[in-house]
């Protein structure tokens, strides 16, 4: 599952309507979804990140979830150009100094760029940051990393003004319009994404699985002959990739040393 | 990052972004990586080393006949991503770190050798130990760095092994007597398998034949032999076509070794759910060495001894055991 993390509705809106995505109203924030992709709006700055995240992950049943997050940032008048979209490298939060490292691992056409979470807005900033400014990219790394591995998340910033605006200015531009130019390399972004996914799917399936603890019950195995199962499972998963797992012998009276016939020979063919 | 080496470095990759970073281990040692979505997309991380730059040699290296072995790191990773390789559970991050100080390396060299343990015996260090030197050669000309270093050093022995085709890199030196390049080779089946991203090895082999005919003093190691089906075949027919390619009397040496690992890295790469299925083969643990039982082994490296010596009767050939 891919989920998009978004500050304000601006930013949310063209993605909603990109990826036809529909309001999951169980959720007491906004949380929109369609098959593999939702958007969780997090609201403006840090205070709302860690409980909407968390909420939203422990509610879905999915493990896999990569969190992308998407919005505007200020940009350095003289390192960056208004209406560029950029992937962030480095994220700084000002307050701790914290520092965080996104890893980009996807092949992509965007500049990278570094970012500083700041606690307001920045309207005379031009010179202080070599790079962009946000509101809340720090927190959504530090809440996001502690639930899933790094691979599993991206941040993508497109620049709408130069640090000289206020809130009231920032909020009044064209922001979806901003987001919307950028579609097409948003969308080809989160399809190569997703293949990275699919390298963390296990090796062992369900169906696998259940075939497992089946063998494990039937044949009443120890915990190391039932570890050397698994292991075994799996090599033979990997040689095999459609292949069945082999029928186990049914046998009236399962004592010690047939039991350990029948879990030789279960490890003999899968290994075979 | 004014060292020659960073410079040289960033010289190569002109179009590469760069990040400064405050030490190496902050990108590095992460926790929650994955080394292997990472070796898909490697980044180049350019740190400076601090001590120590020597570390006793492990066990899993074969014997060299003195007390006084030691190896060093100045690249952590590799290029290549073999299956069985110890560094996937070794390191945390797939991403490749090259130490750009060098000439502190070489400073601890000289003050070790003013304290070997048995000062009779050379001091030897493999180099390439935990990545493929040689390989980065295009990039970053550390191998031959090294080799300029201690040709005039000489109770010192290096060893640079290696699975490149890049003799090429360093052809237009001239050989030091106490410079081993050594070339991991592994019947076609095998560098198929398990070294799908090191070098053909019809092309490592030419390598090797250039170092020969040059006159360097060159290794073979047949390193890990991986106990697959038919091995013995395929072994023994490898062994006997390769010596039809090259002089085998113009070796130095042979070494042989099965696969084995530490087992804390071997069950570090299972958890990780390695796709090889090497890790769900049937090994013992042997002093926290993970590696296929006694039997097996000491068979397996018998048959190959054998083989070799009916083909190269007074090869010395050396063997983890
Ligand atoms: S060449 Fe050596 S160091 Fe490199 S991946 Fe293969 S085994 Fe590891």
């Amino acid at each position: 599952m891919q989920c998009i993390l978004t500050a304000l509705k601006a930013e949310s809106q063209p993605l909603i309507d990109h990826f036809k995505l529909i309001r999951d109203s169980t959720y007491p924030f906004p949380v929109f979804r369609n098959g593999s992709i939702s958007l969780i709006a997090l609201g403006v700055g840090k205070k709302n990140i860690h409980h909407r995240i968390t909420t939203f992950y422990n509610s879905v049943q999915e493990n896999n979830i990569q969190f992308i997050n998407i919005g505007i940032a200020g940009g350095n008048p003289t390192s960056t150009k208004i209406g560029e979209c950029y992937f962030l490298h480095e994220i700084k939060d000002e307050m701790s100094g914290a520092l965080y490292y996104p890893d980009i691992l996807v092949k992509h056409s965007l500049e990278e760029i570094s970012l500083v979470t700041v606690e307001n807005v920045v309207s005379n900033g031009e010179s202080r940051y070599r790079g962009l400014v946000d509101m809340e990219a720090s927190e959504i790394f530090n809440v996001c990393s502690s639930i899933v591995p790094l691979q599993r998340l991206a941040f993508i910033k497109i620049v709408s003004d130069h640090m000289d605006l206020k809130f009231e200015e920032i909020i009044a531009l064209p922001i979806s319009t901003l987001i919307l130019n950028h579609l097409a390399s948003i969308e080809l972004f989160f399809i190569r994404f997703n293949r990275l996914l699919k390298e963390e799917t296990p090796i062992l399936s369900e169906t696998d699985l259940e075939w497992i603890h089946n063998t494990i019950q039937e044949l009443a195995l120890t915990e190391t002959q039932s570890l050397q199962l698994t292991h075994c499972a799996k090599g033979f998963r990997i040689r095999l990739e459609r292949r069945e797992f082999p029928e186990i012998e049914k046998i009236s009276t399962l004592n010690k040393s047939t039991q350990k016939i029948l879990f030789r020979k279960i490890c003999e063919k899968l290994s075979t | 990052m004014d060292y020659p080496l960073a410079q040289i470095a960033l010289s190569k990759f002109p179009k590469a972004k760069f990040v400064e970073i405050e030490h190496y281990k902050d990108i590095f040692n992460r926790p929650k990586q994955h080394f292997q979505i990472q070796k898909s997309s490697m980044k180049l991380i350019l740190a400076k080393k601090t001590a120590p730059f020597l570390y006793p040699a492990s066990e899993m290296i074969q014997e060299y006949e003195t007390p006084n072995v030691f190896y060093t790191t100045p690249i952590l990773n590799c290029l290549y991503n073999c299956d069985y390789c110890f560094l996937q559970g070794m390191y945390p991050s797939g991403n490749l770190v090259i130490f750009v100080n060098e000439n502190d390396f070489f400073k601890s060299i000289q003050e070790k050798l003013k304290n070997l343990e048995n000062p009779l015996k050379p001091l030897v260090i493999p180099i390439s130990y935990n990545t493929d030197l040689m390989a980065m050669e295009n990039i970053i000309p550390i191998t031959s760095n090294w080799i300029k270093f201690v040709r005039e050093l000489d109770n010192l022995k290096i060893e640079i092994r290696t699975k490149s085709a890049l003799f090429s890199s360093i052809e237009n030196i001239s050989p030091p007597k106490n410079v081993i390049l050594s070339w991991t080779l592994s019947p076609l089946e095998i560098c198929e398998k398990y070294e799908r991203t090191a070098p053909p090895v019809h092309r490592r082999i030419n390598s090797m034949k250039s170092a020969i005919e040059k006159g360097w003093l060159v290794r073979l190691c047949i390193d890990p032999v991986l106990l697959i089906d038919r091995w013995e075949d395929k072994y023994n027919r490898f062994i006997t076509d390769l010596f039809r390619e090259i002089d085998g009397k113009k070796l130095v040496d042979i070494t042989l070794g099965v696969f084995r690992m530490n087992k804390d890295y071997f069950n570090r790469i299972r958890k990780r759910e390695s796709r090889s299925d090497i890790y769900y083969d049937n090994y013992i643990i042997e002093n926290g060495t993970v590696t296929p039982p006694i039997e097996l082994r000491t068979h397996a490296m018998e048959t190959l001894k054998k083989h070799i010596l009916t083909i190269h009767p007074k090869m010395r050939i050396l063997i983890w055991e």
